[in-house]
């Protein structure tokens, strides 16, 4: 193309000083087709209709539009200063978004409509709304202008629907009427709404986000509910779309959609005596040569398949080796659509074009398939342990073996994750959980192109672009290497290994060579007065929990013979404290201390400091202990937050400024068995932690938090550092998604049964634990030692 | 008198030899020419115990008999010392026990109402009711614990009195009920020279702060004591009478004593059960094993009985033990080979801070007079220096290891940036108070006191040690002997001379 630098472009000079307005210009063949037009159509005028983003005006958009890459050959020929006179001269902006289109100019000689969603599987109405509406919309506008522009409708190939055998260039033949299915679709989106608020709906809905974060707390299941039931609406209106399709003859709501607006363009605009063609390109890819080879922006519809393929995720897939995959380059597909804008039919007779490859150069599923493997061959990914992915030999077993074999890996590996979040945590568990949720994204990623691309590769339907082929043979032969749009000039093989692989697996390369987060070092803990570092104590400060700590207790108060009958009893509530731990953290903590009935708290607190105590401190984790320790020397305030009982936190409440525990009702010195108020787990905690803060002017987002349940989520977010110590299930894949630091604390390595014979050889003193039935029990007399009196736990502050 | 000490010098006919390492035992090979330092063969124990206590008691050295020094209405405190080493038999009472029984009976017949018992604990951790109940048998424990039976406490200064100043002026400050008793009445152990503790009882009764004062003054200027003046009396009214009870260098009694015996005098029957064992140490997993040391480390016997005037009863067991005392060797090796057991009584492996403190002191302060060997030397030390912390005895320890010594080795920049931080934590404060943990500072003298030790030596290579921890303080590890005499010729040469020290260090180093 060097050679045509500054050439004079002689007589042959299409849509010579015309003014030309484009939609979608923003999007992939919109940049290209004004790229072209600004470098190779100098006498045009554009005015692009572009929708506001956000606070960036249409003016700002264009603005940051012209320094995209595909204006950068252009940009270096003509120069910095050409670029900003064409921008300020050439071309116009309309601002407006595809449902409301202000007034258009009145003096269009062309109006290229590319403008359309870009998904596949949007839901119904949204789909509708941009594809059908947006043209409505748009030659509604035009028809107000009173002008007579040559519109060129892009659409797609893939309007030709679910057929087998050569689809020609004409108009659908079908008796859809497009303003029913719109209407259709907008109701569909109320139905929808309504019929998501059905109790039968919302009670699942409760019923899963109650087994997804029931332990986090009541507040947290409202709002997974609710985020649940939108996620149920979008699904369901994708499911109206996709189902509408097909029961109509189209794979997807996207062609099905392109179809009906194909008959809106047909309807409004040629129907009203106005000349109209219809460009309908197939899978469009990178340029072969303009502006430059290789240009894509970002992944096109086979792009992601192939980087998975080189990635080697995709071990089998599920297209006819036989099927044509219909690519087309870009420059192909934008030179087609400016010689089909130079070239206007008659009014009343609307053309229409197949920008194609598969009619006369076809690339075979297996063939692209060939060339992929060659490629990644030779030019393997990298791996992250510095070796290369080897990508995979495809044997082509045919659809049903693949879904087959794709569900039962679904199966399994759901089987797989939902067994390890009811297993017990340890690092064996949360390694394998790593794995399996990488396995269930690269089975996700499966299925989802396994759907996608089901209508592509699968596809025996060829798209015959004779008139296209025609238009091309009028021009001028030593105009075609800049205008033409001949497809049989592709050769595949040079196509895809020199062009279009190396511009897709660069832009893979640039996003994937992003520097990662380095593993973080232990650095000191920034020094802040107003900041926190909250604990939670049972599995995270203390490697043990509250039945244990009973236990001990139990074990401590009660005469030898007494134990086995303890333990047995201990044994056998067990399921049931375990199925109230599941549920909510609340519950067990309630039903459990029930046990505590009828304990003299004076005796306890003397079991605890003669005996307990230090059994107790036997279970802290050195790890935490240094923790607790850095974050006080960080001036940080240290508070230690727990559900457990307070006279059982005691031993370690010199450690922390603050302890917040539960207290026990009492009645003469006995305990009742209830708390004197509800304890302060999940998002009580939480509230509690709010409020806290609040009064104590602490800095939340600079504080710290140790948790390791589940049950902490609520209060673990509220906070700027929050940190998951030998994490549950639930919580470490929490902490995985959130990128939260996870803690991996050792425990000391000093066994329960070590524990127990330390208990057995302590010199029994007389403490009785329980009082007898009878009242009048003297009280013990406590604390005989005032060197060594326990410190009191501090009043709680909620 | 019994067989002296003697050096076995290792020639082709010599069998394997009885190595301890951590909780196993080994049968190693040492290389030909290797001497094999053996311990005397132990006293007779005394047979009538209580006679002997009797005598010491009612002829002391320098002193009017006990029975004489307490008076109706004095103010008495009994002070024993807990080196927490294995003491006797695990049958037999302990020998402290026996003693503290005969001065409260005594006491009792004087019409002594006001006694209370105190272990010298110094900056080791308080003992629980359980070691008590074992140090002092179950009468005396009930009769007294825990209103009348405690362990000092070097952080209550409600109950820290100043009796002097220290050189460098800081407070002398000792235990308050010894300093305001009429009498102190102190049971000492001993079992080697060296190891006899300080002349003054009452190092073991002072203040954290006096302590800290003290080893940094000794660092500075070696052989000063300050507590010189303390000796007989503490402060100005308690008077200290001192019952010193010597004890048998080595093991003696339970089944596996033979592993102190020389290997070629064994028995069938010894053969047999060292076979067992060797076979038991493989296939048992470590926490089992630590079963085996300790049958294999009790029994101590009983070798004398001194009571009297300190000053003169110190000069006495001095001597005594020196009697008991091994054969010189004739000059000091280049390489030095020891074996370090996991001690039963502490119920627990040795922290690797503690195991490898021991095995240096054994340097200077093993079971010759001079180092076996020589400076510039390689110390060879048998033992997995697990990173094994007691959860409850050693929380300083375990945060020293994790934190100070992964940044430095070197005393002296550990004492000028950590020592303070550790000695004014609450946290260890509160642990050492209320719980049962050693002081914040006795990692840090436990570290000084193996300093002379890596100094005086060349390299340090442990046989079998944890390559983490032996590397975080700045030892080696090697694998097998023949891997650390290899590692051991950069410095010594390829045909060292080599002293191995046979069976395991007398007692835990003290080191406060």
């Amino acid at each position: 193309m060097s050679e045509l630098v500054g050439s004079p472009l002689g007589d042959f000079s299409p849509l010579e000083g015309q003014h030309i307005m484009l939609t979608g210009a923003t999007g992939f063949v919109g940049q290209a087709i004004l790229e072209k037009l600004l470098a190779d159509y100098p006498s045009t005028r554009m005015t692009l209709l572009i929708r506001p983003k956000g606070s960036l005006t249409g003016q700002a958009r264009l603005k940051s539009l012209l320094r995209k890459p595909v204006f950068s050959k252009w940009r270096e020929r003509v120069g910095q200063d050409e670029v900003d006179r064409s921008m300020t001269e050439r071309i116009s902006v309309v601002e407006s978004s595809m449902g409301s289109v202000a007034s258009l100019p009145d003096d269009l000689d062309v109006l290229i409509h590319s403008a359309s969603t870009v998904s596949f599987d949007p839901p119904i109405d949204e789909a509708f709304k941009t594809n059908v509406g947006g043209a409505v919309g748009l030659y509604e506008a035009l028809l107000r202008t009173g002008s007579d522009p040559h519109v060129v409708h892009v659409s797609t190939a893939y309007v030709g629907g679910i057929n087998k055998g050569t689809a020609v260039e004409a108009s659908l033949n079908h008796t859809i009427d497009w303003r029913t299915e719109m209407e259709a679709a907008v109701a569909a989106r109320a139905q929808v709404e309504a019929s998501s608020r059905r109790p039968e709906v919302l009670r699942k809905l409760i019923a899963q986000a109650r087994l997804d974060n029931g332990k986090v707390g009541p507040h947290a299941v409202a709002v997974a509910a609710e985020v649940g039931r939108s996620e149920w609406v979008t699904k369901r209106l994708v499911d109206y779309g996709r189902i509408r399709a097909q029961s109509v003859g189209w794979a997807d709501v996207y062609s099905f959609t392109k179809s009906m607006s194909e008959r809106v363009a047909e309807q409004l605009w040629a129907g009203n005596g106005h000349r109209l063609s219809v460009v309908r390109p197939a899978i469009i890819e990178s340029a072969l040569r303009h502006p430059f080879p290789g240009w894509i922006d970002g992944f096109k519809v086979a792009d992601p398949l192939i980087i998975a393929y080189g990635r080697g995720l995709v071990p089998e897939f599920p297209g006819l080796p036989d099927s044509i995959l219909d690519i087309i380059p870009v420059d192909i597909v934008v030179n087609a659509t400016l010689g089909v804008s130079a070239n206007p039919p008659a009014v009343g007779d609307p053309q229409y074009y197949h920008l194609s490859s598969g009619g006369r150069n076809p690339l075979t599923f297996r063939d692209i398939y060939e060339n992929v493997l060659k490629y990644f061959r030779a030019n393997p990914i990298p791996d992250d342990q510095g070796g290369h992915i080897r990508a995979p030999y495809w044997a082509f077993p045919g659809p049903r073996a693949i879904n087959r074999t794709l569900r039962t890996g679904e199966r399994t590996n759901k089987l797989l994750q939902r067994t390890l979040l009811r297993l017990p945590s340890t690092a064996t568990t949360r390694n394998l959980q790593r794995a399996a949720s990488a396995r269930q994204s690269d089975l996700d990623l499966l299925r989802a192109y396994s759907d996608l691309y089901q209508n592509y590769t699968q596809a025996e339907i060829i798209y015959d672009d004779s008139k296209t082929a025609a238009l091309n043979n009028t021009l001028p032969a030593g105009e075609r290497e800049r205008f033409g749009f001949d497809a049989t000039e592709i050769d595949w093989d040079h196509y895809l290994q020199e062009v279009h692989f190396p511009a897709v697996t660069t832009l893979m390369r640039t996003f994937s060579s992003r520097p990662r987060a380095k593993a973080r070092g232990e650095k000191p803990l920034p020094h802040n007065e107003n900041a926190a570092a909250i604990f939670d104590l049972e599995g995270t400060v203390l490697a043990s929990n509250v039945i244990e700590q009973y236990l001990w207790v139990r074990l401590a108060s009660l005469d030898k013979s007494k134990w086995p009958g303890e333990i047995a009893n201990l044994v056998s509530s067990l399921p049931r404290y375990l199925a109230a731990d599941r549920r909510d953290r609340g519950e067990f903590i309630r039903t459990f201390v029930r046990r505590y009935e009828g304990v003299d708290e004076a005796a306890l607190r003397e079991l605890i400091h003669d005996t307990v105590g230090d059994v107790l401190l036997q279970r802290m984790r050195p790890e935490a202990i240094r923790q607790i320790r850095k974050h006080k020397e960080a001036g940080h305030r240290t508070i230690l937050v727990t559900g457990a009982i307070d006279v059982l936190a005691e031993p370690f409440s010199s450690l922390f400024d603050e302890v917040v525990a539960s207290t026990m009702h009492s009645q003469n010195g006995i305990w009742t068995g209830y708390l004197s108020k509800p304890p302060l787990v999940d998002e009580a905690r939480a509230a509690w932690l709010r409020l806290y803060a609040e009064r104590e002017g602490i800095d939340l987002s600079k504080s710290y938090a140790y948790g390791d349940s589940h049950a902490d989520r609520a209060w673990l977010e509220l906070v700027g550092n929050p940190q998951a110590v030998n994490p549950d299930a639930a919580l470490f894949s929490h902490a995985s998604t959130k990128h939260w630091r996870i803690h991996q604390w050792t425990d000391h390595n000093h066994s329960r049964i070590d524990t127990v014979s330390e208990l057995l050889r302590a010199p029994r003193l007389p403490a009785r634990l329980s009082a007898p039935p009878v009242p009048a029990q003297p009280a013990q007399p406590s604390a005989q030692n005032p060197s060594t009196a326990v410190p009191s736990a501090k009043e709680t502050n909620s | 008198m019994s067989r002296p000490g003697f050096v076995l010098s290792v020639d082709a006919q010599t069998p394997p030899l009885v190595v301890f390492q951590g909780e196993k035992v080994l049968l190693e090979r040492m290389p030909t020419g290797t001497n094999v330092l053996y311990p005397p063969e132990p006293l007779a124990g005394i047979r009538s115990l209580d006679a002997e206590i009797e005598k010491a008691l009612n002829s002391p050295v320098d002193s009017e008999p006990l029975a004489a020094l307490l008076k109706r209405g004095s103010r008495v405190t009994v002070v024993f010392e807990d080196l927490s080493q294995p003491v006797t038999s695990r049958t037999a009472p302990d020998v402290r026990q026996r003693v503290i029984e005969h001065v409260l009976e005594r006491a009792a017949a004087a019409g002594v109402d006001d006694l209370e018992l105190i272990a010298a604990t110094g900056l080791r951790r308080r003992l629980t009711a359980n070691d008590l109940q074992r140090l002092v048998g179950e009468r005396v424990f009930a009769s007294f614990y825990p209103d009348h039976l405690q362990s000092h406490d070097a952080e209550d200064a409600a109950n820290l009195v100043e009796v002097g100043r220290m050189p460098d002026g800081t407070p002398l400050e000792v235990n308050g009920r010894v300093v305001s008793s009429d009498l102190v009445i102190s049971v000492r152990l001993a079992t080697a020279v060296g190891n006899e503790g300080a002349a003054s009882v009452a190092t073991k009764l002072a203040g954290a702060r006096t302590s800290r004062a003290l080893v940094s003054a000794q660092a500075t200027a070696p052989g000063l004591d300050p507590f010189e003046n303390l000796v007989n009396a503490v402060g100005g009214t308690a008077q200290v009478f001192t019952i010193d009870v010597t004890l048998t260098p080595e093991p003696t009694g339970p089944v596996t004593a033979f592993l102190s015996k020389r290997e070629r005098e064994w028995t069938l029957a010894e053969r047999a059960l060292s076979a067992g064992l060797q076979a038991a140490t493989r296939v048992l997993p470590s926490r089992a094993r630590l079963g085996l040391a300790q049958v294999a480390g009790v029994g101590f016997g009983v070798t004398s009985v001194v009571a009297g005037k300190p000053s003169s009863v110190h000069p006495i067991t001095q001597s005594f033990l020196a009697q008991q005392q091994l054969g010189q060797v004739d000059q000091a090796a280049d390489v030095a080979i020891f074996g370090i057991p996991n001690p039963g009584q502490v119920g627990t492996a040795l922290n690797p801070v503690t195991a490898a403190t021991l095995a240096l002191g054994q340097v200077f302060h093993g079971p010759t007079a001079d180092p076996v060997v020589r400076r510039g030397g390689t110390a060879i030390i048998y033992h997995p220096l697990t990173p094994w912390f007691h959860p409850l005895y050693h929380p300083a320890y375990s945060d020293f290891f994790a934190e100070v010594l992964s940044q430095s080795t070197d005393p002296g920049v550990i004492a000028a940036e950590y020592e303070e931080k550790f000695a004014e934590d609450t946290w260890y404060r509160h642990l050492y108070q209320t719980s049962y943990a050693h002081h914040a500072l006795h990692p840090f003298h436990a570290w000084y006191s193996a300093a002379p030790a890596i100094e005086h030596l060349g390299d340090v290579i442990f046989v079998g040690g944890d390559h983490a921890s032996t590397r975080r303080m700045g030892f080696k590890a090697a694998s097998t002997l023949a891997d650390a005499l290899e590692m051991a010729s950069d410095s010594v040469g390829l045909d060292p001379s080599i002293t191995y020290v046979h069976g395991a260090p007398v007692s835990l180093s003290e080191v406060s």
